[in-house]
């Protein structure tokens, strides 16, 4: 119950936060670090405030931005260069 | 399990990806076996051209082909946690001299490879955390100044696209993401690889880097709040200089402002 309660807390105070608080909520909801009252919370401010909804949406643009895509493990090369194993070689005297 | 085991098990996978070490394979041949005369032919010869560590001296070292042996692996695990090919060059090389000046510490308790990418894994949170310590030289542009006294917007976020670009917005903005990341100081960009690139929980990143939570999320968003403050100036002054904005003095291309920048100088 004490749990619960908690939670109703938390609702509260993310829903009657300012924009400002909300700013950094809407990249903590990205690490999964608000909790679920939080969250409620902070859903309920977008709902109504059109500014903390468009820059919760570039969070999450500049956070899919930067997320590799489906293709780009093929970056990760699997041998090393030749010139970078000669000079390793080289510098270790083998 | 404690956040030091979460890292290690994180830091280790692509670890398993590695090929398994001649030493740990259970079918490898044992000296004593049942047919002591029939010919064994996984077994090392004098000549043959598998290491001489693999079975009979699991305690001796052979630094001379570590670079050869060893190269691929170290490296790829190495590039995949720094993504930096300088970066992945020092740390490979630091690990085998480390490796080099410890060897008569080796027990032979775990195959060489192991061993290394063990001491590789130390160097490379060493690199995390002196990245971390460089001087900032960031003008952090004040965003304070977004919010009014109350704490509620003073003006709308203003938008990160651009309007003059329509078929191609999504390389448009990596493109220009691509610029404002290298602006980023590494305080700031670090964790922010480390938990979107990389997709590190945030417990793992803590550890790496000795942040407590709630810095690491302030880091997080302040680093994800510069990246998208600076698409949206990039976009202003791509929208400026194409329409030929109110502070551009050439105004010869102000004929596309009613195209351009309406709705981001509003």
């Amino acid at each position: 119950m004490s749990g619960m309660f908690r939670q109703f807390l938390l609702f509260w105070r993310a829903a009657n936060a300012q924009c400002k608080s909300h700013s950094k909520m809407a990249s903590m909801r990205r690490d999964h670090a608000l909790e679920p009252g939080e969250q409620v919370g902070h859903r309920v401010h977008l709902v109504m405030c059109r500014g903390c909804r468009r820059y919760s949406e570039q969070m999450n643009q500049v956070s899919s931005l930067m997320q590799p895509a489906p293709g780009d493990s093929a970056k990760v090369p699997n041998a090393m260069p030749p010139d970078v194993r000669e000079r390793l070689k080289a510098k270790l005297g083998s | 399990m404690t956040q030091h085991q979460r890292l290690n098990q994180s830091m280790s996978e692509p670890a398993s990806n590695l090929p398994a070490h001649p030493a740990t394979q259970p079918n490898s041949p044992q000296p004593n076996s049942t047919q002591p005369n029939s010919p064994q032919p996984n077994s090392p010869q004098p000549d043959s051209p598998l290491p001489r560590h693999t079975s009979a001296a699991p305690s001796k070292l052979d630094p001379t082909r570590w670079v050869e042996l060893y190269g691929d692996s170290l490296w790829r695990y190495a590039m995949a946690k720094s993504r930096d090919p300088q970066a992945a060059e020092d740390l490979v090389q630091d690990t085998l001299t480390t490796a080099l000046s410890a060897a008569a510490r080796f027990e032979g308790r775990s195959a060489e490879l192991t061993w290394l990418t063990g001491i590789l894994k130390h160097k490379l949170m060493e690199h995390f955390r002196r990245v971390r310590r460089q001087p900032e030289q960031f003008e952090d542009d004040n965003p304070d100044n977004r919010f009014d006294g109350k704490g509620h917007w003073a003006q709308m976020p203003g938008h990160i696209t651009r309007d003059d670009v329509r078929d191609d917005e999504q390389e448009d903005l990596l493109s220009r993401l691509g610029t404002c990341r290298e602006q980023l100081p590494p305080t700031l960009l670090e964790p922010l690889e480390l938990r979107e690139v990389q997709g590190l929980s945030g417990e793992a990143i803590c550890a790496a880097l000795k942040l407590s939570s709630s810095a690491l999320w302030t880091r997080l968003h302040r680093g994800r709040e510069a990246l998208r403050n600076c698409l949206e100036k990039s976009a202003k002054a791509a929208g400026e200089a194409f329409a030929g904005g109110p502070n551009d003095k050439d105004t010869k291309n102000t004929t596309f402002r009613a195209g351009g920048a309406s709705e981001i100088a509003s």
